[in-house]
């Protein structure tokens, strides 16, 4: 039965339908190309060791050069291609018996049909770029089924096979089909409303528009770019260890949200670190080729793991954004295609220069790292910068506005001058400083202090200074922040506390005289640490300053009156004790300043003495002064504003929260380059200790490829440019192969990780090629592209299928109808949540634990690794979000791929195993009974409950004899839970969400297993 | 016909009697409620229908049906269990000759450390007729020498634990490819619609002295249809993943929604036409015969208690090697082509003189006890049995020679050795030669692709021809790789 189908199959897809006369146009592409890779290449294809009798099939040139003739256009018989294969001499027929392949006569047929018409020889079809037919133009009889140019490319193809368009399928169909392709949910009540009441025209329109613009699209789009980048939260192997991807995750996301276009969405992964000035966004793209697994087994050679992490990238980027199997190049020439296995190593320079080790080197993750942030924390930053930068700009406004401030100021300072008593504070200039606990104290500049070094639990502080001053009314302590403190400072940790703060005088052999103090006021004060702690005897009270996390970090001042004032001796020496002996460790300052002053009620607003050589500039007359004496004078005035010091605390309050959040930011994974770039060799059998060291490989392309720019660096950024370029033959046709393939569940080239002379040529090729040229000439726009795809009249044909078509075309590969296949396991689990109400809509984030039978992963690991499931909101994220563990994913998401290498074609498969995951999951089995509540939520009868529970599960009614169907099930539930109390009290424990107050238990057990059924029917589990 | 009833590729063989009755029971009740009523030819084709052409690559006569693989995670020591090298006690703690070394690649562990020879400290004993030396740590495989064939040159390129095992597996060192049970499911299709066509049950030493993760590749379906991926029979909880119906669910309730389900699907494929449909109502109807075969497999009650000694104290014990050993008796009774058991635990790298006696213990008795079991059930002859690990083991010390409590053995890949009985193996053989230091193979290799090709050969299938297209090349379980041994089989 297969075998007919699949005979079926090439003659559908072939040009000459039904008839093999001789009269029909064999296509070398699809035809022969074929046939020849198949049975020919292997011994007279690409690979030159390989080669036998120097013959080589895959490139036109030298098959056409062979002597004696291989092909002698028109005239089979005399070309050696056609003796070869048609001789009953075993000896001389090709293929060889023992090569394990043989031709059929069907296939010799076609050889001699095609050499007898011309024997036309042509590339590989996915080496020659695009070219742009006009869509074909197709008669039809009545209203004509195309919408846009694809229906009409299909049509051609339908009509010359004798087939037609099946009629769209009903609009209830229609949506469920587009809310899962597009959002991989089943449209919602509300949304199947409105698309079922908007009957005007355009309404598809709009409610393809309302899809491509919801959240929900780029999660779904993302899932199958996590499964191609092989995305997992663990590095798999030995101890498996977690890992921080997520972020990259998150970026895919809004990539797809925000329609990046693929070009840039291409750049960005492949190469974002070297664009110029590239955003942090860019970076962490680039962790595309940085999600393969890593090996931390011990007794690893490092060396080895980088250079298979290298092989990894080269062999991935190839597959996803060429479809080339370049991978088979590693060992020695690719059988089948036109690449050499030292162009393979070539393509892997680009990927050699890592500043990588090959160990698990960063926590669970490897170098290189760079701290990521998430979105929420991208707009925050944002907002942090903006401030910083408006703080900078009134700290730096222009001089010239300041001029009449400045000159009253000037005018003030000059009658203290002139009056001899220089009203202020005077900063003291440190002679010594020392920490008790061996700390380091500089002196900076502005004369303000700055301890480093050892970080004792606690110290004190001891500062000598000497003064100009004859006369001292009382000193101010200023703490102050600076950048090489903990989050700021002005402690060295945040915030300090100062237990004594004292001062004593010293003059020659005098025993010192301690000063007493009258009082003292800060500008801050920690409630239970205010500043008169600092003056008392007590060590158990002091000066604290914290404001929470956001306000600490600023300057800060606390002014301390003598009770009499003091007359300074020539000589004399202040000598300042700081003590920090709180309870709290490391609570000491981190930077500060001593001033004293002669004023008479020194206070808080007391300002400060500007210094000397300021003071010198005050006595001039301003025009007397030049340029730049008048510049330093007017910045000093500048910054004793008010507006300045009040941006001065705004800015160090914004540095701080700026600091925290780099401090909080997470690490990961990203490519960048080391300075010296690695030497590339041949490995033999691609093996790390095997390089061939005789022959240096420089980075470059495969040669059956475009060229690179002449003038192109040799790096990454260049190659991901390549893969963009216009005039690339693969790229743009293996991404709307991709999207074809999302929309419609099979490429229009079946193989999309093969586009190569082994891979299936297309179904399509002008339809391809149209495709793929429109998607260059929009700029590489996915959402159009998709919108493109989905209005199409060939996307809205209707599912069903007759016998006669099955037989026609099995596997719909001629698109006469719909396309009908199971959903993935992350989409079904996504609709069982949807469907019961419990889905969390959040957007990114941290991967989550939802359920999972106990003990696997324990199983796995010998009991070093246990899973803990998340509770509340985390077991309801779309499965996007739920943790991967490389060595053993989810258990319930069967048929997707693993996460060990890159995957771009979906599995679906149907297997016993699938049916009990479905019907005993702790997942499904809880989405039963919560929409089981669900139903009975609202006041209705058994009728209305029926409808609405197939509508939210399958969007439609049911028929009549599924009511009939589902009201039996529903009796017999209802009679078995009557009879087993103890059952519904067990049904009630599925999963954690609470059981719902004021519902009868045995009515949600019975809703509950109509649920069920419904959950589990064929038609809810399949995209029709 | 009846064999045929749910696989085209089981036709080669008979069905087992005791899965027999089962299958005409839930066949009639399956046909019973089938209100299309499919031919049972279109199921078969229906169940398999995407590569049912490939699966009838039966190439000769078998002489096996089923395969059980004892993989030994973690390394046994060729030097202390198989290969008697008695000449070695005269080098004891000397350097091993640089000739024997020949530069091989070592792990980090051992990398240009010094070499002192350790000969084994246990003594061998020559076994039943064929007089093969095994060494009295395995007093029961020493018990069945007459039953299997010794090989005693196997090697392999990799040097750590998971590539290794990966190469034995599924015959890369890169995960990826298929397994070797999956490509025997993929080849030869069911046996059995009771049970999955191939089977995982995994254990580890009691005191779990080493780290080695069960990654699930190594019983995976590479780039095959995911049906073809070996299915774990679990040591805790149900013995299959969600076998077990939800609370408050029983299955009498179950049989009623698994009807009503398979008529408002059947009400669905009328509408619609697609014979996936008719696939996914068998598939649901065989979800709920595991149901019931998989405990009715894994409850011992009905093994008499002679066969329970056979096995050894720890059979009762569900996770266990020789629990785990009784099961793969069990499964193979039932049809189950494939049936992977691993045990880790061999990984003495500085505990040899302590651990090993204790690993042994683990698995000596049940390993000799379940071929001895298949060979009283007239099961050997068509079951093959593989013990071995993924390397052997330095015939020089790790650590302090002197230090008995801390020393061992690092990772040697060059030498060491592995066991067959049964299906199509000639017992009683040993095969392949170490050097005096069993270091160095010295004759007849038997590399891990060479394995692979002779099993598949004694099931009948020719290595260079189960092959399967994936980017565009036919890959196949022996890479391109392999040689048929001839000279150890029957």
């Amino acid at each position: 039965m297969d075998r007919h189908r699949i005979c079926a199959l090439i003659c559908l897809l072939s040009t000459s339908v039904a008839t093999a006369d001789d009269a029909s146009r064999v296509d070398f592409q699809r035809e022969i190309r074929p046939i020849l890779s198949e049975n020919c290449f292997q011994c007279h294809g690409p690979d030159a060791k390989a080669r036998k009798a120097d013959l080589r099939l895959d490139i036109a040139g030298e098959a056409l050069a062979h002597d004696p003739p291989l092909l002698v256009a028109g005239q089979p018989r005399k070309s050696l291609l056609w003796q070869k294969i048609s001789s009953n001499d075993p000896d001389v027929r090709m293929p060889p018996e023992d090569s394990n392949r043989h031709l059929t006569d069907a296939q010799r047929d076609l050889i001699r049909r095609w050499i007898a018409q011309g024997g036309e020889f042509r590339r590989h079809w996915s080496l020659v770029p695009p070219v742009r037919r006009p869509p074909p133009i197709v008669q039809t009889e009545g209203p004509s089924p195309t919408r846009n140019a694809i229906d009409t490319f299909i049509l051609d193809r339908l009509h010359a096979a004798g087939l037609s368009m099946a009629p769209a399928a009903n609009r209830r169909t229609l949506l469920r089909r587009l809310a899962f392709d597009l959002l991989g949910l089943p449209p919602s009540e509300h949304e199947l409303a409105v698309f079922l009441s908007d009957t005007g025209p355009g309404a598809w329109d709009r409610a393809v528009d309302r899809m491509l613009n919801s959240p929900r699209f780029g999660e779904h789009m993302a899932w199958n770019w996590l499964v191609a980048s092989r995305y997992a939260d663990t590095n798999g192997y030995q101890g498996d260890r977690t890992r921080v991807m997520w972020p990259w995750r998150e970026w895919v996301i809004g990539s797809f949200n925000d329609n990046l276009p693929f070009d840039r969405f291409t750049v960005d992964q492949l190469a974002g670190d070297l664009l110029p000035s590239a955003t942090p966004g860019q970076l962490v793209a680039t962790g595309f080729n940085r999600n393969h697994p890593l090996n931390g087994e011990g007794g690893r050679i490092a060396e080895e793991n980088r250079v298979e992490y290298v092989l990894d990238r080269t062999d991935t980027t190839a597959t996803v954004w060429m479809a080339l199997t370049l991978g088979c190049a590693k060992c020695h020439d690719h059988k089948f295609d036109p690449l050499s296995q030292k162009e393979y190593y070539r393509f892997s320079a680009y990927f050699n220069s890592i500043a990588e080790s090959g160990r698990v080197d960063k926590g669970g993750n490897a170098n290189p790292v760079a701290r990521v942030t998430t979105r929420a924390q991208q707009t925050e930053l944002h907002q942090i910068d903006f401030l910083i930068r408006q703080q900078q700009n009134i700290l730096e406004r222009p001089l010239d506005g300041l001029e009449t401030e400045r000159n009253r100021w000037i005018t003030r300072i000059r009658k203290q001058l002139d009056s001899g008593t220089l009203d202020g504070w005077h900063t003291l200039a440190p002679r010594s400083a020392k920490s008790r606990q061996g700390a380091q104290i500089k002196t900076r500049p502005d004369r303000s202090l700055l301890v480093s070094g050892k970080m004792p639990t606690r110290d004190d502080y001891e500062v000598r200074a000497v003064t100009g001053l004859k006369r001292i009314t009382g000193f101010r302590l200023e703490a102050l922040t600076d950048p090489s403190l903990g989050f700021q400072g002005p402690g060295r940790r945040a915030n300090f506390v100062l237990t004594e703060f004292a001062v004593k005088l010293e003059h020659g052999a005098a025993k010192a005289r301690r000063l007493q103090f009258a009082g003292v006021v800060a500008d801050h004060s920690e409630e239970s640490w205010k500043v008169a702690g600092a003056i008392d005897p007590s060590e158990k009270t002091g000066w604290g300053i914290w404001d929470g996390v956001h306000n600490t970090a600023q300057d800060r001042q606390a002014v301390f009156q003598l009770k009499q004032p003091v007359e300074i001796a020539e000589g004399s020496v202040l000598v300042f004790t700081l003590r920090h002996q709180s309870h709290f460790k490391e609570h000491l300052l981190g930077r500060f300043r001593i001033s004293a002053t002669d004023t008479r009620h020194p206070g808080l607003d007391t300002p400060t003495v500007p210094p000397a050589d300021v003071l010198e500039l005050v006595r001039q007359q301003v025009p007397a002064l030049n340029a730049g004496q008048l510049k330093q004078l007017s910045e000093f005035h500048r910054a004793t504003t008010d507006a300045s010091r009040r941006a001065r605390r705004l800015y160090s309050i914004n540095r701080a929260a700026r600091q925290r959040h780099e401090g909080g930011m997470i690490e990961s994974m990203v490519m960048r380059d080391r300075g010296t770039p690695r030497n590339t060799f041949l490995l033999k059998l691609a093996r790390y200790d095997q390089p061939v060291t005789s022959e240096k490989l420089a980075h470059g392309t495969p040669t059956a490829l475009p060229p690179l720019p002449a003038d192109a660096l040799p790096n990454r950024l260049t190659m991901a440019r390549w893969l963009v370029d216009p005039g690339h033959p693969l790229t743009a046709r293996v991404a709307v192969n991709r999207l074809w393939q999302t929309f419609f569940g099979t490429g229009l080239v079946k193989t999309g990780e093969d586009f190569g002379s082994q891979g299936e040529p297309p179904s399509h090729p002008e339809l391809l090629d149209w495709l793929a040229t429109e998607y260059l000439r929009t700029g590489w726009d996915t959402k159009r592209m998709i919108r493109l795809l989905v209005t199409s009249g060939t996307y809205r044909q209707s599912s069903a299928v007759t016998q006669e078509q099955l037989d026609a075309d099995p596997y719909n590969r001629l698109l006469g109808r719909g396309s009908r296949y199971r959903l993935p396991a992350h989409v079904i689990r996504d609709q069982a949540l949807a469907v019961s109400g419990l889905m969390v809509e959040t957007i990114g984030g941290v991967s989550v634990k939802p359920y999972q039978p106990p003990g696997l992963w324990a199983d796995f690991s010998f009991g070093k690794i246990k899973y803990s499931a998340d509770s509340g909101a985390k077991l309801y994220r779309r499965s996007l979000y739920t943790f991967w563990r490389r060595s053993l994913g989810p258990p319930n998401m069967f048929d997707e791929g693993t996460r060990d290498v890159c995957h771009v074609n979906p599995q679906r498969t149907n297997t016993p195993l699938h049916a009990l995951t479905l019907l005993n999951d702790e997942t499904f089995a809880e989405a039963a009974r919560v929409l089981g509540e669900r139903l009975l939520g609202t006041p209705a009868n058994d009728a209305s409950r029926m409808r609405r529970a197939f509508t939210l599960v399958l969007s439609r009614p049911p028929t009549g004899p599924e009511r009939a169907l589902l009201f039996s099930s529903l009796d017999r539930a209802r009679r078995h839970y009557r009879a087993h109390p103890e059952q519904v009290k067990a049904y009630a424990t599925v999963g954690h969400h609470a059981p719902a107050v004021g519902l009868d238990p045995v009515e949600v057990a019975a809703w509950g297993a109509v649920a069920s059924l419904l959950l589990n029917s064929d038609e809810a589990i399949t995209r029709e | 016909m009846t064999a045929c009833t749910f696989s085209s590729g089981s036709k080669n063989f008979t069905m087992q009697p005791l899965a027999d009755h089962h299958l005409l029971q839930t066949r009639r009740r399956f046909f019973g409620h089938s209100a299309v009523g499919i031919g049972t030819a279109a199921l078969a084709t229906l169940l398999d229908r995407e590569s049912v052409a490939e699966q009838l690559v039966s190439h000769f006569a078998p002489k096996a049906k089923r395969v059980i693989y004892l993989f030994q995670n973690g390394a046994p020591t060729q030097v202390d269990l198989y290969d008697h090298k008695p000449q070695m006690e005269k080098f004891r703690g000397t350097d091993l000759p640089k000739e024997i070394q020949g530069g091989q690649r070592l792990t980090t562990m051992t990398q240009g450390k010094s070499q002192k020879v350790l000969p084994t400290a246990w003594p061998f004993r020559a076994h039943g007729e064929c007089g093969t030396h095994i060494s009295s740590l395995l007093p029961h495989i020493g018990s069945i020498a007459d039953d299997i064939c010794l090989v005693r040159s196997a090697h392999t390129e990799a040097i750590n634990h998971a590539p290794a095992i990966t190469l034995w597996l599924t015959g890369s060192e890169q995960p990826g490819r298929p397994s070797f049970g999956a490509w025997l499911s993929y080849g030869l299709g069911r046996e059995t619609d009771e049970l999955p066509t191939f089977c995982v049950m995994t254990s580890r030493d009691k005191e779990a002295s080493c780290g080695q993760i069960f990654y699930e590749w190594y019983w995976g379906n590479g780039f095959l249809p995911s049906r073809h991926q070996g299915v774990k029979f679990r040591g805790s909880g149900d013995p299959v993943l969600y076998l077990s119906n939800p609370s408050g669910v029983d299955q009498g309730l179950r049989r009623g929604l698994l009807d009503d389900l398979a008529r408002l699907n059947r009400l669905r494929a009328r509408e619609v036409g697609d014979p996936e449909i008719r696939t996914r109502i068998a598939q649901y109807e065989m979800a709920y015969r595991m149901q019931t075969s998989v405990p009715e497999l894994t409850n011992l009650a009905s093994e008499p208690k002679h066969i329970l000694e056979m096995y050894g104290p720890d059979v009762t014990r569900r996770g266990s090697f020789a629990h785990n050993c009784l099961l793969a008796r069990r499964l193979s009774e039932r049809g189950v082509r494939f049936i992977q058991l691993m045990h880790a635990g061999w990984d003495q790298h500085g505990n040899l003189p302590t651990q090993l006696a204790v690993q042994c213990r683990d698995t000596d008795q049940p390993s000799a006890a379940l071929v001895k079991d298949l060979k009283q059930r007239g099961l050997l002859d068509e079951t093959l049995v593989i013990w071995g690990g993924e390397f052997g083991r330095t015939s020089f010390c790790q650590g302090d020679i002197n230090n008995k409590k801390q020393h061992g053995r690092d990772h040697h890949p060059r030498n060491f050795c592995l066991w067959m009985a049964g299906g199509g193996i000639q017992g009683g053989t040993t095969y392949g030669e170490s050097d005096d230091f069993s270091y160095n193979v010295a004759k007849d290799p038997f590399h891990v692709h060479d394995l692979q090709a002779t099993v598949l050969h004694c099931l009948g299938i020719d290595h260079e021809q189960l092959t399967y297209k994936f980017q565009g090349r036919q890959f196949r379980l022996t890479d391109v790789h392999g040689r048929v041994v001839k000279e150890i089989l029957s």
